[in-house]
């Protein structure tokens, strides 16, 4: 632990020195000022004493984000599962809604502005469609290329015990299932992360964290940008490590392959 | 009374890469009675584990029938315990959990579901195992604990596919001995498919010799000599001697 630690502080230490360096050849070439990391401690400061961006607090910026990003991830994963489970246990739907999905999983998020806007206009609903339709692909496919890889003779055997359908669905399908779909939930998750900054920015009303960096443009305003994008990695990596990471361990130890 | 019986039994399979058919049984006419030991040896491919998971309902034929105790068997059902090679036990649920599923469907309480699988897993030696997971087991283990289940589940008939497979030949032997007191005390109905010889002589009241594509039964073989008097007789050295020479002709 004190080792991971250790080396996880010296990595930070590492990257700081990068940016400052970084900093330092293009303000040397470009003869611009780069925000360094010092100025972005001091308007992380400024920003929890009550300074706000682009008349909002940094954290209602961020929570708007995290609250479309949700919304958005919670539809994307009902529609991924229930069509996911029923695609997995039809052969037919199956063979037509991995083809559907794949195309859909083909799709930049931002190819969807086009669709967002035909259908939504211009505002929160179109953001939501956009993280929705870029989440929903993972999440679909390894539901049910999950279920359509368990065993005929998994069914066989709850047959021969009786099982009650409740009982087959969350003590035997579930378990074989489990990590596969935590596969599909991360993978959405972060697509649907990354489609939430860029469809703020495009077509995202004027808070969230994609808008203040999009914003940075006009108002040359670059430490909110900065910040902003750390936020940005900073949600990442907790959903990735401490979320998923830890839920991951979990479950491949409790179905027999951790 | 008759356990089992299958009447003229045929089940193909069409191999779609190859664009033909195998016949894996064809014509097989089986009998097996209550309290019946009845071992199933033959070479590789020539249908015994098919002619098993047709026993279990676990497959259809595609002519002929399978009737269990007078009734056809048409799909698995509690009263015949399949055991697949690999024991079958869900990995994520311990082996109290894995004894106690088939003991959901009835109408007792939790605490003597509970007790009920106990005393199964007591008979089979593996009650100490209870909350251990199937990875934490030896092969051996895992088979124990997929007998306790089939004894949760009442069956009177355990049809079971090479059990033994993965074992080295003295964990083999001691199991061996325990399966054939337990299933003799508790009058089960028995057919094991095995590639052991020796095991099936050891262990049945007659062994049936398959031969392949398609696959029939060539021979049935009757050892005389009492169960608990076979380890070292002559009878089955012979008997071993005759069917190896018969299915060394048939591969």
């Amino acid at each position: 632990m004190l080792k991971s630690t250790a080396w996880a502080l010296g990595g930070f230490g590492a990257f700081l020195l990068c940016w400052w360096l970084f900093g330092l050849s293009v303000e040397a070439v470009r003869h611009i000022p780069f925000p360094m990391p010092k100025d972005i401690l001091m308007r992380v400061y400024l920003l929890f004493q009550g300074e706000s961006i682009y008349d909002t607090s940094l954290f209602s910026h961020f929570m708007m984000s995290l609250k479309r990003w949700m919304i958005a991830y919670c539809i994307a994963t009902f529609c991924g599962i229930v069509l996911g489970v029923l695609c997995g246990f039809f052969e037919k739907a199956y063979k037509v809604g991995l083809h559907v999905s794949t195309v859909l999983q083909m799709m930049p998020g931002l190819a969807w502005i086009p669709f967002a806007m035909i259908l939504f206009g211009i505002g929160e609903r179109a953001t939501l469609f956009m993280i929705a339709m870029s989440a929903f692909p993972p999440i679909f496919i390894h539901t049910a290329s999950a279920l359509r890889s368990i065993s005929p003779q998994t069914f066989l055997m709850a047959k021969m015990m009786n099982l009650s359908s409740s009982r087959l669905f969350f003590t035997i399908i579930m378990p074989s299932i489990a990590l596969s779909l935590l596969t599909g939930l991360r993978l959405g998750l972060a697509i649907g992360w990354r489609v939430l900054i860029a469809a703020e920015m495009v077509v995202g009303s004027s808070v969230g964290l994609g808008y203040t960096i999009i914003q940075s443009r006009w108002s040359l305003d670059f430490e909110v940008a900065f910040i902003s994008i750390g936020l940005i990695c900073l949600v990442g990596i907790v959903a990735e490590k401490w979320i998923f990471g830890v839920l991951e361990q979990k479950v491949a130890k409790r179905v027999g392959n951790g | 009374m008759v356990e089992l019986e299958a009447k003229s039994i045929s089940k193909a399979y069409f191999l779609a890469h190859e664009n033909r058919c195998i016949v894996a049984v064809q014509k097989l006419d089986f009998t097996l009675h209550v309290g019946e030991f009845v071992s199933i040896v033959g070479p590789s491919g020539c249908g015994k584990s098919t002619l098993l998971r047709l026993f279990a309902g676990f497959e259809t034929p595609n002519s002929g029938g399978v009737f269990h105790r007078g009734d056809a068997v048409l799909s698995p059902h509690h009263s015949r315990s399949f055991i697949p090679q690999d024991s079958g036990l869900f990995a994520w649920l311990s082996i109290e959990e894995n004894v106690m599923l088939p003991l959901h469907c009835s109408t007792l309480s939790y605490d003597q579901k509970r007790e009920k699988a106990l005393l199964c897993m007591e008979k089979t030696g593996i009650a100490s195992f209870a909350k251990a997971y199937p990875r934490e087991l030896s092969g051996g283990m895992k088979q124990r604990a997929a007998l306790s289940r089939a004894l949760a589940m009442e069956s009177q008939l355990i049809l079971m596919d090479e059990p033994f497979s993965a074992l080295d030949e003295v964990s083999r032997e001691v199991i061996d001995e325990a399966m054939q007191h337990f299933f003799s005390e508790n009058r089960m109905s028995v057919v094991l498919v095995t590639h052991s010889i020796r095991e099936a002589l050891l262990l049945s009241d007659r062994v049936v010799i398959m031969q392949g594509l398609p696959g029939r039964i060539s021979d049935v073989i009757v050892p005389k000599t009492p169960k608990e008097k076979r380890h070292k007789s002559a009878e089955i050295e012979t008997l071993y001697e005759q069917i190896v020479e018969r299915l060394k002709s048939h591969v």
